[in-house]
């Protein structure tokens, strides 16, 4: 059942010793250090659809890492290769992810002769070895021409070649490939092939008659030469025989019969078969070149558009999303991608129209997964699927599977055809290396991250350090200076002291109090607690907590009285004193500090203005990061953790917060409180709404 | 003050803590009782029969808000809870659990007498077993006998849930009393979860009593915690 030949069984490598290992390691240090490789060896591998192939790239891997030289795998497409039956096909395309797994760069080139077209990469790529495969036999074409190991080593120059037995000791024997049946489509060349040469021969006996053999012979080589340039090469060889054999038969005396009279007629006859062979070989040669170019030019428009279309996309699912909508249209198929879950089961990501996977599938999917090899229809694991999968994995043998690509053929085409799936996998490549970007962007995101984080700790410590510091060296001072017996201080002096230390506990207090809830705000230990809440409620209670600090200051509050906003009373409060508390500190004595709210279409805004010198336009923003000391005035020194508290607040709340000018001077902090939906309805009602004073008088 | 020097038991395993207390409290005339644990704590509340309890809830050997409750098991004597723990769940878990006050450290020596001093008023009015009859504090009078209010000497007229809330706070006076217990007593237990109401009703008392509602004078918001009704001193 299993005759595809089977990447753990075809590379030996599994079974191979712990060297490779070693190799492999060698070689990802070398990888590591890549400017080093300039001047050094570089070489290159010939791979062919053969199962050796895999040997050749196993020992292509032992003499790059042992040269510390990069190396590539190459495989030339010529019209022969066109010809490939399927089986050989996917060896080929095996071969090439072996390639790929063991670290080297794949290409494949397109070209009339595999030897020259090598050499012209080779030179290209400036390639200082070649490593090729040593055939056994010589085919029975190779006895009469030179072979292409034979050509390579000819042509090569400078270039080392290697020609090495790719073949292990006990590699089994490559099955003798089936003969190509043939179809109905060559079927109806041959008899095509018999009708122009009948034809052609009946048009020239009408016209010309028996007289005139040279137009007669003409007419029919034009009979050749269009069956030739129209079909293949065994109908073009058929209809030149029958031509030859009807221009014997009925116009070469004797008439009606095989014999000829005049020798000189056999080179005749010879000519037409040659002009006949040559147009045909000829002919077969440019098609099967126009199918190269086609086949490559479709490839790589598809590759195209799918790196166009996966360029500025880089999360997962996007990502699958757009190629997804791509790849039906390039390979005509109904499109799904999966991706695995933390739970096991899978996610369909993307799912073109009219396609939903059957249950049945999701256990190709998984195994797909789980295998990091292609599976279903076309394939010879899980044939009986109705999709071919294709699993989107990275060229690193330990590399994570992204996911799975499910192709689903429409109907007429499908997947048993090597080219669809090889270019299946090609746009898969593509789409891995999307994805590989943007997990790249994001780890180089988050280590960004990871370094502003270092930065902030250690600006945290040092502003925490001199802050938490100050006072308490204030305080040290004071309280030593007081227990002193012998210094005579005046009562002025002790009462002087006695202030400091009050003031300086009450700093110490209020820095310690700032960090603790930033840190429980960023922390994520806050849950907030949100309930419609009075405005005006929570101003007051501000207003009340901060009176002391706002002595000097004459306060107006402008606060509708039924105004309801939901949040969580506690840390609002705590964002109008912090508010509150700055616009004391910043603003001189007598000033006035005024504070508004109201409520707009769907939220609800609070101001908080004062009259003081304001925000410079480029602090505005500033001012509410963490330890930004305003104006750098060493007066108002102090971590400024304040309005930082009150940013990471609000916006906990959906909320915005943001300071700007005021009309006549000063600042203006605003914050913002999302407020959708109805508050609860009013409360329990109350029906006896008499007086009270005359309900109860004695 | 009254005749006998009034006696504080101090709960704290802190000895800096303490060595302050004692300081500030005998300088300004109270005789005071120290516990380092909260069992040695509750054996001396049985025995020194104390006037105020000052509680610390981090104790070695058990947790402040179980002292409460074992003490609340029998004497209704102030409980002022002095504590670290700043978050307003703590406030409200021990002000439930029977403590008359909660003072969140680090506190100045004036706060402090001034919440002793709370406390020994509503234990003068607990031991009178005669509640005084009218409520005054600057320019606000509740006359609890005739249930009239005044304010600025004009009468204002209140529902009766309002005016039942007013008295709760009243007698409470100085404390905080949590959404809770006042929804409890003014609503009933059943209604122990519905702050919307509470809200609603204190926003139309503040409108009838205070001359600016959004700068309250008698009725304070303690944030996430309950209201407290200004106090006298």
């Amino acid at each position: 059942m299993n005759d595809r030949p089977n990447p753990d069984s075809a590379q030996p490598r599994h079974q191979d010793d712990d060297r490779d290992d070693v190799d492999l390691q060698v070689w990802r240090k070398t990888q590591g250090i890549e400017n080093t490789w300039g001047a050094s060896d570089r070489l290159l591998v010939c791979i062919s659809p053969s199962p050796y192939s895999a040997n050749l790239l196993l020992q292509g891997r032992r003499i790059a890492a042992g040269l510390h030289a990069q190396w590539c795998a190459v495989n030339v497409e010529t019209p022969a290769t066109l010809r490939l039956p399927p089986k050989a096909r996917t060896q080929l395309m095996l071969n090439l992810r072996l390639a790929e797994q063991l670290g080297a760069e794949t290409v494949t080139l397109s070209g009339e002769q595999s030897a020259e077209e090598i050499l012209r990469f080779a030179r290209e790529r400036s390639i200082t070895k070649i490593v090729v495969g040593k055939p056994r036999t010589r085919s029975f074409r190779e006895r009469f021409q030179s072979s292409f190991v034979d050509e390579l080593i000819l042509r090569s120059g400078t270039i080392d070649i290697y020609a090495t037995t790719g073949e292990p000791q006990n590699a089994p024997r490559a099955d003798p490939e089936p003969t190509r049946r043939p179809t109905a489509r060559s079927a109806l060349e041959y008899l095509a092939a018999c009708g122009v040469s009948a034809a052609f021969a009946a048009v020239a006996f009408a016209v010309f008659g028996r007289e005139h053999t040279s137009d007669v012979l003409m007419t029919q080589l034009l009979g050749v030469v269009i069956v030739s340039t129209r079909f293949g090469f065994w109908p073009s060889m058929l209809n030149a025989l029958l031509s030859v054999l009807f221009f014997d038969f009925f116009f070469i005396p004797p008439y009606f019969r095989f014999s000829v009279e005049d020798a000189r007629h056999l080179l005749t006859f010879g000519a037409m078969l040659l002009v006949a062979g040559v147009i045909a070989g000829l002919t077969r040669r440019v098609r099967g070149q126009v199918n190269v170019a086609r086949r490559s030019e479709r490839r790589t428009a598809a590759l195209h558009a799918l790196s166009q279309d996966l360029f500025h996309v880089q999360e997962i699912n996007t990502v699958l999303r757009a190629a997804g909508r791509r790849i039906e249209g390039v390979l005509a198929c109904r499109v799904a991608a999966f991706v695995p879950e933390e739970s096991g089961t899978t996610r369909t990501v993307y799912a073109s129209d009219g396609l939903e996977p059957a249950d049945t599938e999701q256990d190709v999917v998984r195994w797909v997964l789980a295998h990091k090899r292609e599976a279903g229809c076309g394939t010879s694991t899980l044939a009986g699927s109705r999709g071919f999968y294709v699993p989107l994995v990275g060229a690193a043998e330990d590399a994570e599977v992204f996911g799975v690509l499910g192709l689903h053929p429409k109907e007429g085409n499908d997947f048993d055809d090597p080219e669809a799936r090889h270019l299946a996998s090609a746009l898969a490549r593509q789409i891995v290396v999307a994805l590989e970007r943007g997990r790249l962007v994001q780890e180089a995101e988050q280590a960004r991250v990871k370094m502003e984080a270092e930065q902030f700790r250690n600006a945290l410590l040092s502003s925490v350090s001199h802050d938490l510091r100050t006072p308490l060296a204030v305080m040290r001072g004071a309280a030593t200076t007081l227990l002193d017996d012998d210094a005579a201080l005046s009562v002025s002096v002790r009462r002087d002291l006695t202030h400091a230390l009050v003031e300086e506990t009450e700093r110490l207090d209020r820095r310690v109090r700032d960090l603790l809830d930033l840190s429980r705000l960023e922390s994520g230990t806050v849950r907030l607690r949100k309930e419609w809440q009075s405005v005006e409620e929570m101003i007051g209670a501000a207003l009340n907590q901060t009176e002391f600090r706002l002595t000097g200051h004459p306060v107006s509050a402008d606060v509708p009285s039924t105004l309801l906003a939901p949040c969580d009373s506690v840390l609002i409060q705590q964002v109008l004193v912090n508010l509150l508390e700055n616009a004391a500190k910043y603003t001189d004595e007598g000033t006035q500090i005024d504070v508004t709210a109201r409520a707009l279409a769907d939220h609800v805004m609070i101001e908080i203005a004062d009259r003081g010198d304001g925000v410079p336009a480029e602090e505005r923003s500033r001012i509410f990061n963490k330890f930004h000391r305003a104006h750098g005035d060493p007066s108002h020194a102090g971590v400024g953790l304040g309005l930082t508290i009150c940013r990471a607040i609000v916006l906990a709340h959906g909320g915005r917060i943001w300071v700007e000018d005021r009309k006549g001077g000063g600042a203006a902090f605003r914050f913002t409180l999302p407020a959708q939906g109805e508050p609860p309805s009013s409360p329990l009602p109350e029906f006896d709404d008499s007086v009270t004073s005359k309900r109860s008088a004695p | 003050m009254t005749a006998p020097t009034p006696l504080i038991l101090v709960v704290e395993d802190e000895p800096q803590m303490n060595r302050f207390l004692r300081g500030s409290l005998s300088t300004h005339g109270y005789r005071l009782v120290e516990s380092m644990t909260g069992a040695d704590g509750l054996a001396q509340a049985a025995a020194r029969c104390p006037d105020v309890i000052l509680l610390d809830l981090g104790l070695p050997d058990m947790d402040g808000l179980d002292v409460t409750k074992r003490l609340r098991e029998w004497t209704a004597t102030p409980i002022i809870v002095i504590s670290a723990r700043g978050r307003d769940d703590d406030k409200i878990a021990a002000l439930d659990a029977g403590a008359d006050d909660y003072l969140t450290k680090p506190f100045s020596v004036g706060e402090l007498l001034a919440r002793i001093r709370v406390a020994l008023r509503h234990l003068a009015v607990l031991q009178s077993d005669k509640p005084e009859p009218t409520f005054e504090l600057d320019g606000l009078r509740v006359d609890l006998a005739r249930r009239e209010v005044f304010v600025a000497d004009k009468q204002v007229h209140l529902t009766p849930t309002e005016y039942n809330l007013l008295v709760m706070l009243v007698h409470h006076a100085g404390r905080v009393v949590t959404h809770r217990q006042l929804l409890k007593e003014v609503w009933g237990p059943s209604h122990a979860e519905n702050t919307q109401y509470l809200r609603v009703y204190m926003a139309q008392l503040r409108q009838k009593l205070e001359p600016t509602p959004a700068r309250p004078r008698y009725l304070i918001n303690e944030p996430g915690v309950g209201y407290r009704l200004k106090d006298r001193s």
